[in-house]
């Protein structure tokens, strides 16, 4: 066994966290959250001119060639960082999700098209797999893609998604309605440009954008189709072994876990400093075991992408955890720092500025609280993978 | 012997504020306010002190309809259906109970019945940004020169502060008046005092109450000089009330969610098929119920005027829990469209995690249980 990083990873560590610091700035990080986008184009533009949105993509294709434990440091280092959900969200999606399923599923011209536009930031990727009517039962879209001629036309939703900061939707689609429900889903990379696509705005509980993307008679080339006509849920599924460490979660629980820590070691009650009360040394304790633990669970599922095995549990197993210990976090530091926790910073007055701490850190923890066990697939579909698969336990 | 009952009178007290609040209380309300397009409804309040319910905790001596903490319970449990804004709360119950408490026979006439009309909205200006519940340790002073006071010190999160009419400040004597604590009746537009409304997770708005040099009349302390150690006590009996109205939010946590499990469908099912969900909710209910218990039982101790301090806070607790716990889960239930701004969910989700660090901190509260064990 062997925990350590290599010297070459190390220093792929040390370079982009210097690159994460010196470009995602504490301003600029309270500005998109007050704007609610999460988004800037600048700090985008900055990881495609680096070439970092090329670190997945093997060097025949033009990319970096990296393998899992190095983009895992690299999502992990912007984690730290906290670089805006936004970013990291298109990035991820565009970069280590589309960018391959491009490489393995498409034509060369698809490749010759695609690839370097992805890199360059040209083409930024929302991912359209949520409907109003399908989460968690993927298979169940909806949104309907009929032949007619060179095209595809397309009428439907797809929501919750990031379509405002992209240029293209992945979109999962339903191309035969007749056929079995796993056996009519194509994949449809979608120009969000095109005449009769309309982009609605929804706000989440937080404050952050996210998107309606509603397709009336869009006009869809076919050679947007991205692997087979109607194989699309086979495809979707051989292209989803993306890093899954989770990775970046941990990270960013660990960021917060930090400013909480400083906090209770400075802050006092009755003049005794809050980090030397036993009710809160058993929660900072429970916190930063769950922290370690979660790392570890994170680090195994980078293991084994990076040597080839089946993570698929393994990264259930983490999503699992790593979202639940999130929760558990945010409600005891809340507890623990008490009902400044309550002020809002966001878009707030400067007397809430004034008191509340940490930037309103838990404030903005508390209400994303469930996110983290939504999205992505949701915590009781983890534990039915979990039950089914991993314990092969019957199906209910 | 035992009755765990409501009497007829309270039935049909439930029905009317149900059917009230439903008609004054709609949605689009609750939103304008958590949206600071408005800070409450003066219309509703009016209608609300025509009613009598702004005196429930009031005797009929001064203006009120003299209901008892159960009375008052059975209230805040529909008004935490109705996620009811405004000052009721800060003025009726717990302003109300302090001028009740420790006022003066000139006082309680003069204020009370005001209180009870909706003419003034009255509020208690206690806790400070570094108060954990120890009374003793107030830095907001209080210092005699003639015949009045000096007061100076910063209070925060005061229910309502900017829609006072009155605040009762609390603070410590400076010299030769040992520590003793004492509450003093200030005009928020009288000079040295400023107020300043902050938002927060809940939606309301709680104030920052800066004192300088505040010159408060020597009539205006409530009752005596070093009266004012009791007000933890008042505080936590109006605490009880918001126990009550956590319970009625996580009611309605669950009812949502329910609603929502049986409508929508996932894997050609409705998702309330599903055991994962249902036993999330049969865990809502049971939590929710051991809540109802004793919030009824320490609003009845209470009423009886019997010691009721550890059950109270088993209350605030147990409602702190089921209110947080139904929400959470119901959120997760209602999946993605639960974590959106506009869905009625987040109003309930926020709520309860205000509510319960609103209330005395969990280490208190479990000191209070743990009391009447003298361990
Ligand atoms: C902040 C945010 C960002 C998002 N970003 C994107 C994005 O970029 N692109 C995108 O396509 N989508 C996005 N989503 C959507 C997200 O992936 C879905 O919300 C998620 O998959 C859950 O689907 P749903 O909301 O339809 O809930 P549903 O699937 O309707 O689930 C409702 C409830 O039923 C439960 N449930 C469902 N099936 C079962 C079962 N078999 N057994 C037990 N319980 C079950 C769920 O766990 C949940 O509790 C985002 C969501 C959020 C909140």
């Amino acid at each position: 066994m062997d925990f350590t990083l290599t010297e070459e990873q190390l220093a792929w560590q040390e370079e982009v966290r210097e690159f994460f610091r010196s470009t995602v700035s504490e301003e600029l990080l309270d500005r998109v959250e007050e704007d609610g986008t999460e988004w800037d184009q600048e700090l985008y533009q900055a990881l495609a001119d680096k070439k970092y949105t090329a670190i997945g993509i093997p060097e025949a294709y033009g990319g970096m060639g990296m393998g899992f434990t190095e983009l895992a440091i690299f999502n992990e280092e912007g984690a730290r960082a906290s670089l805006p959900h936004g970013v990291s969200s298109i990035f991820g999606t565009t970069c280590q999700w589309v960018a391959v399923a491009v490489i393995r599923l498409g034509t060369e011209e698809q490749k010759r098209h695609y690839l370097p536009r992805l890199i360059s930031g040209e083409y930024r990727v929302a991912l359209g797999l949520t409907e109003p009517g399908c989460g968690s039962d993927l298979a169940a879209v909806d949104l309907r893609a009929v032949q007619d001629g060179d095209d595809f036309i397309l009428n439907g939703q797809k929501i919750f998604n990031s379509g405002h900061l992209a240029t293209h939707l992945i979109t999962v689609s339903r191309t035969d309605p007749s056929a079995p429900k796993h056996k009519g889903i194509s994949l449809l990379l979608a120009d969000l440009r095109a005449e009769g696509v309309e982009i609605y705005p929804v706000i989440t509980i937080r404050g952050w954008k996210r998107t309606t993307v509603v397709f009336e008679d869009v006009r869809v080339p076919k050679t947007a189709l991205l692997g087979q006509l109607n194989r699309g849920w086979y495809d979707l599924m051989s292209v989803m072994d993306m890093e899954r460490s989770g990775m970046s979660s941990v990270a960013e629980r660990e960021v917060s876990f930090d400013k909480i820590l400083q906090y209770v070691k400075e802050a006092k009650r009755d003049g005794k400093p809050l980090a030397e009360y036993p009710a809160v040394r058993s929660a900072l304790a429970d916190m930063y075991r769950e922290i370690v633990v979660g790392r570890l669970l994170s680090q195994r599922v980078i293991w084994l992408q990076a040597t080839g095995q089946d993570a698929t549990s393994l990264a259930s197993f983490q999503k699992l955890f790593n979202s639940e210990a999130a929760e558990r976090l945010t409600l005891a530091a809340m507890d623990i720092i008490g009902p400044l926790t309550l002020l809002e910073w966001r878009n707030a007055g400067e007397t809430n500025k004034r008191w509340a701490p940490l930037k309103g850190l838990l404030n903005t923890m508390y209400k994303d609280l469930r996110i983290g066990q939504i999205y992505g697939g949701t915590s009781e579909i983890q534990r039915n993978i979990i039950a089914t698969r991993e314990l092969r336990l019957p199906r209910g | 012997m035992i009755d765990l009952g409501f009497t007829e009178q309270q039935k049909l007290m439930q029905h009317t504020i149900r059917e009230f609040l439903a008609k004054e209380c709609p949605r689009e309300l609750v939103r304008d306010i958590e949206d600071n397009k408005r800070d409450y409804s003066p219309e509703m309040y009016r209608k609300m002190a025509d009613l009598g319910w702004l005196g429930l905790l009031i005797p009929e001596q001064y203006g009120g309809i003299g209901g008892d903490w159960v009375d008052g319970a059975l209230f805040y449990e529909e008004a935490g259906r109705a996620l009811l804004p405004g000052p009721h709360w800060s003025s009726a119950v717990l302003g109300s109970q302090a001028v009740l408490t420790f006022g003066n026979e000139r006082q309680r006439e003069e204020l009370l019945p005001k209180i009870a009309e909706g003419e003034i909205i009255i509020t208690v200006a206690l806790a400070e940004p570094e108060f954990r519940c120890d009374i003793t340790e107030l830095s907001t002073t209080a210092k005699a020169q003639g015949g009045s006071y000096l007061v100076n010190g910063t209070k925060i999160f005061v229910t309502s502060g900017h829609l006072a009419d009155r605040l009762i400040v609390v603070a410590r004597m400076e010299g030769g008046e040992g520590k003793a604590v004492s509450l003093f009746l200030v005009e928020p537009d009288a000079p040295g005092v400023a107020v300043t409304p902050m938002q927060t997770l809940g939606g309301e708005r709680l104030s920052e109450v800066v004192l300088d040099n505040v010159r408060v009349p020597g009539d205006s302390v409530l009752g005596s000089i070093g009266d004012g150690e009791g007000i933890e006590e008042v505080v936590d009996k109006a605490n009880l009330m918001l126990a009550a109205e956590m319970l009625g939010g996580a009611q309605v946590a669950l009812n949502l969610a329910v609603e929502y499990s049986k409508q929508r469908i996932a894997f050609d099912k409705p998702i309330g098929a599903f055991q994962a969900l249902q036993h999330k909710m049969a865990n809502m209910l049971v939590e929710i119920e051991c809540a109802r218990g004793i919030i009824y039982y320490a609003a009845w101790l209470t009423s009886q005027g019997r010691p009721a301090a550890a059950e109270r806070a088993m209350a605030q607790f147990q409602a702190g829990e089921a209110y947080g716990f139904a929400t959470r889960e119901a959120t997760q239930i209602f999946g993605g469209v639960g974590v959106m701004k506009d869905a009625d969910i987040t109003l309930h989700f926020r709520r309860a995690k205000m509510r319960q660090l609103s209330l005395a901190p969990p280490e208190v509260l479990r000191e209070r249980m743990l009391a009447p064990l003298a361990i």
